[in-house]
């Protein structure tokens, strides 16, 4: 269960702005300004929980000279998540998770 | 010099060496790499290559000639730990020490330069094949249809329940509750059935549906549900006709999730053995037999990554006595046994117990059958059992236990004292002959009766249920037990019920803190299932309604304490013990995190990942 922190929120927010737009883990960090060593955790959460898919970026790394990146965007849930969360009501998504989910 | 110290010298030296070889730009290159190839070395081994292959590609992306690189690798490092802890807990498996180690970014630096080896990965090898033997085979691998399917690590649900009751992630990712009724479950995505074929909420609708039905032998966990319905491809959700306290855990330990195309195609035949059933767990039915067994292999699509043990072979046994000679003789490698000392004196493998939990053993008594449709002859034969018979019956591990709901769940919804003094209000039914030969005077069988029973060879139950006839003997009444096949048993048991009359069982071990759980299945006129005294008054049906939905604790408890004053008046059940758990393993094996429910019970899904080569 994704623990909604500040920097959680500032993935989510930084993953919304253009949102049809994928990113790979460094635009991330220097959009949401984060730390590598915050952002990946970060990641691998939100992606375990559904809200973000990732996607190798489809290149020939011989051609392209680099390695190939993978590249994150919302689901569909996690945008409807991040809306309510960042934009639309000002609501944090901590108060939509069902506050004892995790807990007896 | 100790270890570390050496560690630190002969790193140093690597440092100044491959210095001096690569030149600056490709030393921070190097030791980056290094670090984050051991930073990928904390996770999951299904989760390595994935990330390490991102990370280095972004290393690539970052700017500068070598330090900005190394930097990147060393913040990446710090969150790894984090990362490890997280998939680790995903995966249900508890982190390791050498996750916090690995932590200090004093030790990630030399990682490149080989000078790690006391930060090894400590990764137990993987275990080609597990042995499992087991009592209580099933008929079916249908979940609506039994619940023998819960030992197989086959069948996952929406949410896993730990031992101490908490709620974790499984199929669902989480949980949102729009309004008290209303419970939206949000789809993992990723999810493959065994086929490959990928989870949906079509799937996951399906699956509920299909266990709620009033067929279903869990239809009465499901009696607070209004509808189950898909609102998207990876969101499914559950409308309550009113609210229900109980109901957030219920996903925990049932709901079992299987493909609705594989059920389609085979519908009056899934689950039966050359059929099987599809579903997503880390390991795989490749056969079963409802005889002898069923082989289970590692499933390649699981979503928690790689898993560790290739195959699972379950053995069925007729009795506990076959299967422990099978353990002394090294041919299966873990048990659960309901009596332990027929296990222990093998020389390569252990056996250790684990406190009683919920897993009482009660005894029904069918308030529509003659004769035991006489509250007199009940409360006689309620007073005529001693627990200590009992529990030594089942060999010796156990509790007495008084009441219908252990003691353990009141407390859920109340204080020790509060619930110290409802127990003592409650009528009960301590061994007592002499009360219970005047019970018998009383009833319309003062000369005591001949009735039978059918059990079957599941635990150490037709010992259990002939000590129970042992003692009824001594007030008049002359109990018959029958041993019968598992089948013909469960199929008498989930029939008419006008035909049981004196039923001895086990429930599940749920650790299910909540009180409801018993009431819910197996009290009620609408449990048409599970309710094998067929004992529903109105006003328990009400009962029961009222302190599921009421939300305030002080308020169930007395709402729960009513309702078992009511059934200790009318004695449907006679609750005997909670029984202790066993686990009997081979030398070759260790299972750290075994808490005492897992395997016999109906949680969790991936019990076997547990389980460690030593």
């Amino acid at each position: 269960m994704p623990q909604i922190t500040r920097q959680t929120e500032r993935v989510l927010a930084a993953l919304l702005r253009q949102a049809n737009k994928r990113r790979y883990g460094l635009e991330l960090s220097q959009e949401a300004r984060l730390a590598s060593g915050t952002l990946y955790p970060i990641l691998a959460r939100l992606e375990a929980a559904g809200w973000i898919e990732s996607e190798w970026e489809q290149i020939d790394p011989s051609v392209a000279g680099r390695p190939a990146r993978r590249y994150y965007g919302l689901t569909a849930e996690g945008a409807r998540i991040a809306r309510a969360c960042v934009h639309e009501t000002g609501v944090h998504l901590r108060g939509l998770i069902e506050p004892d989910l995790g807990k007896a | 010099m100790s270890r570390l110290e050496i560690d630190v010298v002969v790193a140093a030296v690597a440092v100044v060496a491959s210095f001096a070889v690569a030149g600056a730009t490709g030393w921070f290159r190097c030791v980056a790499e290094g670090v984050l190839r051991r930073a990928a070395r904390l996770l999951p081994p299904g989760e390595r290559e994935r990330w390490l292959a991102e990370w280095l590609a972004e290393m690539e992306a970052k700017p500068g000639r070598g330090l900005g690189k190394l930097t990147f690798a060393l913040s990446v490092a710090g969150g790894a730990p984090v990362m490890a802890r997280d998939a680790r807990a995903r995966a249900g498996t508890r982190s390791r020490r050498r996750f916090a180690a690995l932590a200090v970014g004093f030790g990630v630096a030399f990682v490149c330069l080989s000078v790690t080896s006391a930060l090894g990965s400590g990764n137990p090898g993987p275990i080609p094949l597990l042995r499992v033997g087991l009592t209580s085979p099933n008929s079916t691998l249908d979940p609506a249809r039994s619940q023998g399917v819960s030992p197989f690590p086959a069948f996952e649900r929406l949410l896993a329940l730990g031992p101490d009751g908490s709620l974790h992630p499984q199929l669902a990712t989480s949980v949102t509750r729009p309004g008290p009724n209303v419970y939206v479950y949000h789809l993992r995505h990723g999810v493959r059935f065994w086929d490959g074929n990928v989870m949906t909420s079509a799937d996951v609708v399906n699956s509920l549906n299909y266990e709620r039905y009033p067929t279903s032998q869990n239809a009465g966990f499901f009696s607070s549900v209004k509808s189950i319905y898909a609102s998207g491809p990876y969101t499914v959700v559950v409308a309550l006709k009113h609210p229900d306290a109980s109901w957030k855990y219920t996903l925990g330990f049932f709901g079992y999730i299987f493909e609705k195309r594989f059920q389609d195609t085979h519908e009056t035949t899934m689950g039966q053995p050359g059929v099987l059933i599809q579903a997503t767990g880390a390991w795989k039915i490749d056969s079963f037999d409802p005889t002898k067994g069923a082989e289970l292999s590692a499933n390649p699509h699981w979503w928690g990554g790689k898993v560790p043990i290739q195959h699972i072979s379950f053995r069925f046994f007729s009795d506990e006595q076959s299967m422990a000679l099978a353990f002394r003789g090294g041919d299966i490698d873990l048990a659960t046994p309901g009596d332990g000392r027929a296990f222990a004196s093998s020389s390569g493998g252990k056996v250790i117990s684990a406190p009683a939990r919920f897993t009482p053993g009660m005894v029904s008594l069918n308030v529509k059958q003659p004769p035991w449709n006489d509250v007199h002859v009940r409360r006689a034969a309620a007073y005529a059992i001693n627990r200590s018979d009992i529990i030594a019956a089942g060999g010796g591990n156990g509790t007495p236990l008084y009441t219908f709901i252990p003691p353990q769940q009141l407390r859920a919804v109340g204080s020790q004292a509060a619930v110290n003094a409802l127990l003592k209000s409650l009528p009960s039914y301590p061994f007592d002959l002499a009360k219970a030969k005047a019970e018998m005077a009383k009833s319309a069988y003062p000369n005591g009766f001949t009735a039978s029973t059918d059990t079957t060879q599941i635990g150490l139950w037709p010992n259990i249920t002939q000590a129970v006839a042992g003692d009824l003997q001594k007030i008049g009444i002359n109990l018959k037990v029958n041993v019968i096949p598992l089948p013909s048993w469960e199929a008498e048991i989930f029939g008419d019920k006008a035909k049981l009359g004196l039923l001895f069982f086990t429930d599940g071990p749920l650790p299910n803190p909540d009180p409801s759980v018993y009431p819910g299945q197996l009290l009620g006129s609408k449990n048409v299932q599970l309710n094998f005294a067929s004992w529903g008054p109105p006003e328990v049906d009400q009962l029961i309604a009222t302190a599921r939905a009421n939300q305030n604790p002080a308020k169930r408890l007395q709402l729960y304490g009513q309702l078992l004053r009511r059934l200790a008046l009318d004695v449907p059940f006679i609750p005997l013990y909670l029984s202790n758990s066993n686990l009997a393993l081979s030398s070759k094996l260790s299972w750290p995190t075994w808490a005492g429910y897992e395997f016999t019970g109906v949680l969790p899904a991936d019990w076997a990942l547990g389980i460690k080569a030593r």
